[in-house]
């Protein structure tokens, strides 16, 4: 049970970042158009529970990681980590949120753009997983 | 490092997708349509077998996953069940939680889906350990 704290919170705020720009500039329009909400209906969005929410789930994310690589990655290379939690989201993640979206008739581009960020989430995460064990 | 076990792999992809039939059935199938369509449920456009042959498919990916870390780890029978039920509820289910807060859909139905995950994986889970 012995998890580095500092890096839960740090590998929990990089994925936060990674959303901030993925969400952002690079994908917000594009995601907005797929998800359907209008500029004003996010607005209306309570961003406390929002932001505040979201950064307690990647905490939690973020913890699981932490504990599954103190349990059992121990040792293992900073390449390897990174590998392990890309392989977290794409074997674990992103089927689960392929069959969500599959049977709630969501678009495929809804899906890539999600999927992709839990991909980049996942690695962004094992980056600081690996450098703070 | 041990082998990984094919036949839990795809039995237990079945159990997931089991469970998923009665999720989405019998139990919450009225209250998850409900939630997602209020205005009464879209036909869907594609074909019953592509959307539950990819279901499975996705399954059998996770089962494969989870069956590549048992062979890799080769834990006791608790910690295949913590495994399950903490990839399902602390993995899974924050990744839903989250499309779900940024997407303002209800708490109900993420109750719904992280609950489907979180069952499914513990199904899953369930078979790995009778078969060893």
């Amino acid at each position: 049970m012995d998890v580095n704290w500092l890096a839960v919170v740090v590998a929990a705020l990089a994925g936060f970042v990674v959303g901030g720009v993925w969400y952002g500039p690079i994908m917000g329009k594009k995601w907005m158009g797929a998800v359907g909400l209008t500029e004003d209906q996010i607005k209306q969005g309570s961003m406390g529970l929002i932001y505040g929410g979201a950064f307690a789930f990647s905490l939690l994310a973020s913890w699981t990681l932490a504990h599954t690589f103190a349990t059992y990655a121990d040792g293992l290379s900073v390449p390897v980590k990174v590998m392990t939690a890309f392989g977290v989201a794409l074997g674990f993640i992103v089927p689960a949120i392929g069959t969500n979206y599959l049977f709630s008739q969501k678009s495929k581009t809804l899906f890539l753009i999600d999927a992709s960020y839990w991909l980049l989430f996942y690695v962004a995460m094992g980056l600081v997983h690996a450098y703070l064990p | 490092m041990g082998e990984i076990n094919y036949l839990a792999v795809v039995l237990g992809a079945v159990a997931f997708f089991v469970v998923g039939m009665v999720w989405y059935g019998a139990l919450f199938g009225k209250a998850w349509q409900r939630e997602l369509w209020p205005e009464g449920t879209p036909q869907s456009t594609r074909s019953p077998v592509f959307l539950f042959g990819l279901c499975l498919l996705a399954e059998l990916v996770v089962a494969w996953m989870f069956g590549h870390l048992l062979a890799r780890v080769q834990p006791p029978t608790h910690v295949i069940w913590m495994m399950a039920a903490g990839f399902g509820a602390t993995i899974m289910a924050p990744t839903i939680a989250i499309n779900y807060l940024f997407q303002q859909r209800s708490l109900t139905l993420f109750l719904i889906d992280a609950g489907h995950v979180t069952v499914g994986m513990l199904a899953m889970g369930a078979v790995f350990v009778i078969l060893g």
